[in-house]
């Protein structure tokens, strides 16, 4: 597929957490977004190995410094 | 079927079956009783050489084969234990001490026991003092038992069981980090055992349990349901850490089939969670599992049944997702529902306490194709009282019959005396020696169903937060008027939990904009707190409604969020 970006995180994750509101920017992490917990962290990571065509674990995304390294991250 | 009969404590016949399997990254390490209690023996010794112990350690480690041992040692040899959450891996393990700080220092332990190094050299940096109570603890010796004898350490450990004094303590999870903890005695534990163990091993249909469980050792459902009741019963436990579960859910679903399991705890966010993640899981067999207990939050009926739906092809019995309420402070289980028993009330979103449920519009629901109708809530049905306990619903003090919705009071053989270093009525046990829990529920035809609080509790996946604190700690964020936040929980359809909701003003003059300021308080509550919250609003000054009395008023504003940000969620 195309290179995933910072705009698919955020599709992913309005879709996931339920929320139309959240903007997402590369600089951000998990802690600064209101309803991304480890359980939503889990789902995410599933949608984005949907997306992606393959699987990527939960637990890398979550060591990623910020937003953008984990759209690196999952780019490979 | 297996009759009800008082369960033996730590049957000798346990020594020669495997009691124990601890998964761990997909491989899986099997005890039998005497090996396991081997270990216990070679950490006994191990303390008794070991006086920079004292008489109070707490237990701060990753689940492990050796971290349980050493659990039952500290019994074993007279001192008072206790499990502490260590830091998840996706929390930075400095800030998660030092945020900790406060909860150490009001415990108060005289050692803390570890089995990760890195923990000292952590600990240390922030607080040499709790630095040199740090006790390392080795791997256990695992070389060839003695096979002629019973370890000593089992003789220890069920002379320990006839004490009327605390063994043993369980912390709450409090807000601000100052946990309240309430001491079990051995006679305690045992009267939970011989109380809820038939029950639940009746059900099963058998005498002698396969538990599968993820759940922390540092909750109650955890340590009693799935260790140590059945540790007295040599009863098998399939366990895996809680964080390794969170990164991989089907490890839950593999131990299951692997080992056999016949029944399984979990809180109810995580039938939600499984049901979420579907779609993701290859097929397991799960049809050994007999009951599925439901317990730690308010239980919703929607979750139970969306899980047997979702998953009856992996052989999830229909009516096998049972409910229970449980408290620390009753050692555990209070009330516990079993198959083909399963129940739910439909009850209006508001009833008055003090009011007749059944008068007010609520209706028992047995048939699952009468699910809520607009403006219901579905409470799945806790179940009836365990023996030993009496539990009676109580408005303004006198006691209510059957359907009335009022506080829940306990009274009984295992009600525990007090928080620890507090009086009995500072823990609200009256001089009747009743308990009066602050949860708000009815009791109907014998089945307990839990759902409200007396005081603004939100129970964000297990842990109880104040209302009050998480507004306290938001009034230092830049970007936010001081004074002009409010807090709130909600019921969410989506995690099967509550949400926990923060609206705050914004005081343009502070500097940050709305969406920085939203990061902000996202990010201070997530490391204050350890919870995230669901959503964040940053709304215009004066936006907040007042009550008559001048303060923020926590239920208009809650209508108010919803009208305006979730105009489709029930009121």
């Amino acid at each position: 597929m195309a290179q995933f970006t910072i705009a698919d995180l955020q599709s992913i994750a309005r879709e996931v957490i339920g929320d139309r509101d959240i903007a997402l920017t590369p600089g951000m992490t998990a802690a600064d977004v209101p309803g991304w917990d480890s359980l939503n962290h889990t789902l995410i990571s599933v949608e984005i190995s949907a997306l992606v065509g393959r699987e990527v674990e939960a637990q890398d995304l979550a060591g990623a410094a910020n937003f953008g390294a984990l759209v690196d991250l999952v780019n490979g | 079927m297996i009759a009800a009969m008082p369960p033996a404590v730590l049957p000798p016949t346990l020594l020669d079956r495997t009691i124990l399997r601890v998964w761990q990254k997909s491989t899986r390490t099997a005890l039998t009783g005497r090996e396991f209690w081997s270990r216990v023996t070679y950490y006994v010794d191990f303390i008794e050489a070991e006086p920079r112990i004292g008489d109070f350690a707490l237990v701060l480690s990753h689940t492990s084969a050796d971290m349980m041992a050493f659990f039952l040692a500290l019994i074993a040899t007279g001192r008072l234990a206790a499990f502490f959450p260590p830091n998840s891996p996706l929390q930075d393990e400095r800030y998660y001490f030092e945020q900790q700080k406060k909860s150490l220092d009001k415990i108060n332990p005289s050692a803390i026991c570890i089995f990760e190094s890195h923990i000292a050299d952590t600990i240390n940096r922030i607080d040499p003092d709790l630095g040199a109570r740090m006790i390392a603890v080795p791997p256990a010796d695992t070389a060839p038992i003695d096979t002629s004898a019973e370890p000593r350490a089992l003789a220890m450990f069920r002379a320990r069981l006839e004490s009327d004094q605390p063994i043993f303590v369980q912390h709450s999870s409090g807000t601000t980090g100052i946990k309240k903890a309430v001491g079990i005695s051995g006679t305690m534990l045992t009267g939970q055992f011989a109380a809820y163990w038939p029950m639940i091993r009746t059900s099963a249909g058998t005498d002698a349990l396969r538990i599968a469980s993820w759940l922390p050792l540092y909750h109650d459902m955890g340590l009693i349901a799935t260790f140590l009741m059945p540790i007295l019963g040599g009863d098998c436990i399939s366990i895996v850490d809680p964080f390794e579960w969170i990164n991989t859910p089907a490890v839950l679903f593999d131990m299951i089939e692997q080992d056999h399991a016949d029944v399984v705890w979990l809180p109810n966010f995580a039938f939600r969670h499984f049901s979420r993640l579907r779609k993701t899981f290859q097929p397991r067999a799960l049809g050994g599992v007999k009951l599925w207990v439901d317990c730690s939050e308010p239980c919703r009926y929607a979750d139970a049944v969306r899980f047997e739906q979702d998953f009856e092809s992996f052989g999830v019995h229909p009516g096998s997702v049972a409910g229970c309420y449980a408290m620390a402070e009753t050692v555990f289980a209070v009330s516990q529902m079993l198959p083909p028993d399963q129940r739910a009330l439909a009850v209006p979103r508001s009833v008055p306490v003090g009011a007749d449920v059944r008068a007010n519009g609520a209706r028992v629901v047995t048939d699952r194709t009468q699910l809520s109708q607009d403006g219901e809530k579905l409470v799945l049905s806790s179940g009836r009282i365990v023996p030993g306990l009496a539990v009676q619903v109580q408005v303004e003090g006198v006691t209510a019959a059957d359907g009335i919705y009022g506080e829940i009071v306990i009274s009984g053989d295992f009600l525990f005396g007090g928080y620890r270093k507090m009086t009995a009525a500072d823990s609200n046990i009256g001089a009747d020696g009743i308990y009066r829990t602050g949860d708000l529920g009815a009791i109907i035809d014998g089945h307990v169903y839990i759902f409200g609080r007396l005081k603004e509790i939100i129970i964000v996946n297990g842990k109880n937060l104040f209302a009050g604190d998480v507004e306290d700690i938001l009034n230092s964020v830049h970007g936010v008027k001081k004074g002009r936040v409010v807090a709130f929980g909600l019921d969410s359809d989506q995690t099967g939990s509550e949400d926990l909701v923060v609206v705050a003003e914004h005081d343009p003059q502070a500097g940050p904009d709305p969406a920085a300021t939203r990061a902000d308080v996202s990010r201070m509550i997530s490391e204050a707190l350890l919870v995230k919250p669901r959503d964040v609003r940053i709304v215009d000054e004066r936006w907040l409604v007042k009550s008559t009395s001048g303060k923020i008023s926590r239920d208009e504003n809650r209508q108010k969020y919803l009208a305006a940000f979730r105009p489709s969620a029930p009121v």
